[in-house]
């Protein structure tokens, strides 16, 4: 017993969440009038380590949302071969119902050519 | 009541769209007013309305693509001024780098909705196929030849049992032939129909991934533009513009570009509903409606952000 709430520890992706969330609303700060104004106040030295700091959180940004961009198209790509097979299967039915045709057009000819013989073997 | 509502919204997205368009709406039609091989019009009606979605998929990427440059190139700009010259160069250079990464990856997500697409023309053409068509013309050419070679039997019994199979089989061509199809369509949904699924749902997690990362970028890229042309006036002195409400309403409203994505993310889920009430014989008219009303929703929604985009092209 610890006394505390036990919570199910955070995933990586939890965590990857929690901190594009808390970046966000940081690059969401430097839109606001009052940092645009605080940056303008600051000594040159200063505001240059700000903007260095602004980009660093927009790299960040940009590099945890590819991340979950790339995990996704990962598991599309892994699906694709799937896909293909299930595309080229049913191709294949398609032409199965032309291969049908083809026999019956096969047959019809064969009956026709019956239809010719018969007279002769009746006479 | 229904009919004329589902044909009323699909006409409106006929002049946009192309025939299979057009196709997919009189296949729903028929599916409403319920016909023989209803399982094989709902196919085909799925795969259109399926198809139609993935079609519309490219240019809500290449939206989402161009907000984030939008959302990226406010951050580098507003910093600029802040960065020392041999700073500029190398800070551009990484966003680029990450932003044509990026691209990369909306490629890919582009090409999967191209396979996909093309399961559903596949499905399509198994469930209309002219094949079939010509399976049903074949077995009548059939029919008609046995009917020849009997007439030259002598013997009245056969001639009278071979009219008797040509009308029997002349009345069930068109059975056979659905049947033939139905059959085959639903071997395919039996046995690829979990990897399509699986696809969908990977497809609808993408889609909500693009929604909430272009809900953030706009939310910042609007910011200044709130900060601009709502909180400065008003905070001010002097008169404010007459159409500051205006402005206001727009800019704390949900953007016609996100507004799209919702759409598109909503309308992915029901895709693959329907695929899977397909599936397992249960898709209905409802569903298939749903689908249509929040395909023209995307249409309707980017027919705005054109007319939108085209005002702010004009000097």
């Amino acid at each position: 017993m610890t006394g505390t709430t036990d919570l199910p520890p955070l995933k990586p992706q939890d965590i990857a969440d929690l901190t594009l969330g808390q970046l966000r609303a940081l690059r969401d700060r430097y839109q606001t009038l009052e940092w645009q104004e605080s940056i303008e106040a600051l000594a040159p030295e200063n505001q240059n380590r700000a903007a260095l700091q602004w980009m660093s959180v927009q790299n960040a940004i940009l590099k945890l949302e590819n991340a979950k961009l790339t995990s996704i198209r990962n598991k599309l790509v892994r699906n694709e071969k799937d896909l293909r097979k299930a595309r080229n299967a049913v191709k294949k039915t398609v032409k199965g119902l032309e291969s049908t045709t083809k026999t019956l057009n096969v047959v019809g000819d064969f009956l026709t050519v019956v239809g010719r013989i018969v007279p002769l073997l009746m006479v | 009541m229904v009919q004329a509502a589902m044909v009323s919204i699909v006409r409106r997205y006929f002049p946009a769209a192309q025939g299979r368009v057009r196709a997919g709406a009189i296949c729903m039609i028929v599916v409403l007013g319920g016909c023989a091989d209803q399982k094989l019009y709902q196919a085909a009606a799925f795969a259109d309305t399926a198809i139609v979605f993935e079609d519309s998929l490219p240019a809500i990427i290449d939206q989402a693509l161009a907000v984030s440059v939008q959302a990226d190139s406010l951050q580098r700009v507003g910093a600029r001024k802040f960065l020392r010259r041999p700073q500029r160069g190398p800070v551009l250079r990484e966003a680029d780098r990450l932003l044509v990464e990026r691209a990369a990856i909306f490629e890919q997500a582009k090409a999967h909705g191209v396979l996909l697409r093309e399961y559903f023309v596949a499905i399509k053409t198994l469930a209309t196929t002219e094949q079939a068509t010509g399976l049903s013309q074949s077995m009548n050419g059939v029919v008609g030849r046995m009917d020849k070679l009997s007439a030259q039997i002598n013997g009245s019994g056969f001639s009278a049992a071979g009219d008797t199979i040509a009308k029997l089989i002349d009345q069930s061509v068109n059975f056979t032939v659905a049947n033939i199809k139905a059959g085959a369509l639903r071997q395919s949904l039996d046995r690829h129909g979990k990897k399509v699924d699986r696809s969908l749902a990977v497809q609808h997690a993408f889609i909500s991934v693009l929604r909430k990362q272009m809900a953030a970028d706009l939310g910042n890229v609007r910011k200044p533009a709130y900060r601009n042309n709502v909180v400065k006036p008003f905070v001010d002195d002097g008169n404010l513009p007459n159409d500051w409400w205006k402005k206001r309403l727009e800019l704390l409203t949900t953007s016609p570009d996100l507004r799209a994505v919702i759409a598109a993310e909503t309308a992915a889920r029901r895709v693959r509903h329907a695929f899977l009430a397909l599936a397992v014989n249960e898709l209905n008219a409802a569903t298939l409606g749903s689908i249509v009303s929040e395909l023209d929703n995307i249409v309707g929604i980017a027919e705005t952000v054109k007319t939108l985009q085209n005002k702010e092209a004009k000097p």
